[in-house]
């Protein structure tokens, strides 16, 4: 591809780039904080959306993943005297070994059965880390604190989040579009017909569920590199919830999606509660608004501007994107639906 | 057993409650054969193919496969083993292209499908021979469209380039022409005709179109009641009487 083709093709994409690049230089402390918070649950969103957008399942326990990697790393770095980067080969393989157990447990019937089976798992992991019997090694409802610094400077840290998020984004988009991505996508929209070519489903939504935990555990580990500090809330339902609305918000099952839809979440969480004390319903309200008129999400709006001038074949290409994720989102909804009766 | 048969059946049997839709069938297949099976409807027919094919785990009885016994095989081992099924109610991936539905199928077949870290858009190889598969059933000009969309005879192509992609040695066609209009069935029978002709396979196709089953089948097998009641060549067949009562209907009024 030339230069000239690739510069038209994601010119949106190197501008923000290059802003992103040169925000340190005239933001305060407090921005680079919540730039680097928008990075870490970009990435955490991005993982989600691997195991909601492409395989379908909805895990509603996927705050374990962000907390492991998160208390693993302030363990080790605290009590240990381990560097960050050496704590992140354990936070990979625990992280898979978790994912590879969930799954075993409960891939079978990968469906609202799983999603119960995961808020289970969850409170279960929120509720060891706050046990008195744990108290010593977690320090309960208080967190760890005074995890070591990294890197010198807040600077150097923003600028450590953003390649985490960029590596981590072309890493998801290339799984996405492997054989096996490709497989999970197949799988979603029907696994008997999947099984009937001879895809092992079961095996497939293992990969995934390992590489979803791993990428959340890689999030939740910067994410106390970042904080220096590591709180229970990390594994709690609250976090879990954050990313399923990041995930929905931004527009699942592409990937870029999930982090517009972190960066709005982020914004308004930190912005909006120092302006209006009611700040979650005004959220709230927004939420509504983009699953009633936008059923893809934020990035719906980038598909449709897009829609103006392209060409015919372009434009059939969309429209199939949009049938799809119309569908999607109703089996979503379906879901919701069946759990609530 | 025997080396001879690629597909064996002993004393298959499947009941639902206390419906035995499948009772004792003992069918034998040789390698390159085509068989048909008929039989009136809810004579447990396409129940037969999902017992073979995996869908469903049978009571009793055994099933061989190039002479191993896979009655208790996962339905995507024997997929593996070179099985490859069509469905009479059409089943096949709606919101993804009528490309990427076969792609996949010959995708579950490469040793690529693990690999995490190609684009399997790239892999050149398997999308010409979904093409090849798609150009089969004549429906290379639809490539680009979602399954969804395709007309009810279109989507029946799409379930036999489907099958054909998953480059089994045996296929089983559960009634390629269901549902389909007088003039639509003939385009069909082509593709099927090809099938046969070029492709050396062996298959095995339900069908109630008696005179397209008498002018393909190598041999036929008639289903009633779940029991296989006649096995023969097609003429023979015709001329069968347990045949001819169980199409019209004779049992219940004899």
């Amino acid at each position: 591809m030339s230069m000239k083709i690739y510069f038209q093709r994601y010119w949106a994409g190197i501008v923000i780039l290059i802003i992103l690049a040169l925000l340190p230089l005239f933001s305060s402390e407090y921005t680079k904080i919540v730039a680097m918070q928008i990075f870490i649950f970009g990435v955490f969103a991005i993982s989600y959306d691997i195991l909601l957008g492409y395989t379908g399942i909805a895990s509603f326990g996927h705050a374990i993943f962000f907390g492991t990697g998160a208390y693993v790393s302030a363990l080790m770095m605290i009590k240990a005297g381990y560097s960050f980067w050496a704590t992140l080969p354990f936070v990979i393989v625990i992280c898979a070994l978790i994912g590879l157990l969930i799954g075993f447990l409960t891939l079978r019937f990968a469906t609202i059965y799983f999603t119960i089976v995961t808020l289970a798992l969850g409170q279960f992991c929120y509720f060891l880390l706050t046990n008195a019997l744990t108290y010593q090694y977690t320090g309960g409802d208080d967190g760890l604190h005074g995890i070591p610094a990294i890197l010198q400077t807040k600077t150097q840290m923003y600028y450590l989040a953003l390649a985490f998020l960029l590596a981590m984004f072309f890493i998801a988009k290339k799984i996405v579009s492997s054989p096996p991505g490709k497989t999970l996508v197949a799988i979603r929209e029907n696994e008997f017909r999947a099984k009937m070519i001879g895809y092992n489903v079961l095996n497939y939504r293992l990969i995934a569920l390992v590489i979803s935990g791993v990428m959340a555990g890689l999030a939740g580990s910067m994410n106390a590199a970042v904080l220096k500090s590591v709180f229970p809330s990390f594994m709690g339902a609250g976090t879990t919830i954050d990313v399923i609305l990041m995930t929905i918000l931004g527009g699942m099952g592409s990937i870029l999606g999930p982090v517009i839809g972190a960066a709005l979440v982020i914004i308004c969480q930190q912005y909006l509660s120092s302006y209006f004390e009611w700040w979650l319903m005004i959220f709230g309200i927004i939420f509504v608004l983009v699953v009633l008129f936008l059923p893809q999400g934020l990035i719906g709006i980038f598909y449709r501007l897009k829609d103006k001038n392209n060409t015919s074949e372009q434009k059939l290409k969309n429209e199939n994107y949009n049938r799809f994720k119309n569908h999607f989102l109703g089996k979503c909804f379906q879901l919701f639906r069946r759990q609530d009766s | 057993m025997s080396e001879e048969y690629l597909l064996q059946t002993l004393d298959l049997t499947k009941s639902f409650g206390s419906q035995v839709a499948v009772n004792k069938v003992n069918l034998n297949i040789k390698k390159g054969e085509f068989v048909s099976i008929i039989g009136p409807n809810g004579a447990g027919k396409t129940t037969f193919f999902n017992l073979v094919s995996g869908a469903f785990k049978p009571d009793g009885g055994k099933i061989y496969f190039k002479g191993q016994d896979i009655t208790r095989t996962k339905e995507f081992k024997r997929v593996q083993m070179g099985m490859a099924r069509c469905f009479q109610i059409t089943n096949v991936f709606p919101h993804i292209s009528v490309l990427e539905n076969v792609r996949l199928a010959v995708q579950a077949k490469s040793k690529n499908r693990y690999q995490l870290f190609m684009n399997a858009d790239k892999l050149n190889d398997l999308r010409a021979y979904a093409y090849y598969c798609l150009e089969m059933v004549q429906l290379k000009t639809l490539a680009s469209h979602l399954a969804v969309n395709l007309t009810h005879a279109n989507q029946r192509k799409l379930e036999i380039a489907i099958q054909l992609a998953s480059q089994g040695e045996l296929l089983l066609l559960d009634e390629p022409t269901a549902g389909m209009s007088a003039e639509e069935v003939p385009a069909i029978i082509e593709v099927v005709k090809e099938i046969k002709e070029k492709e050396e396979k062996t298959i095995v196709m339900v069908e109630h179109k008696l005179n397209i089953v008498l002018s393909l089948s190598d041999h036929i097998a008639v289903m009633n009641y779940g029991a296989l009641i006649a096995y023969g060549a097609p003429q023979k067949i015709k001329e069968n009487r347990d045949v001819q009562n169980a199409y019209l209907g004779k049992e219940v009024g004899a």
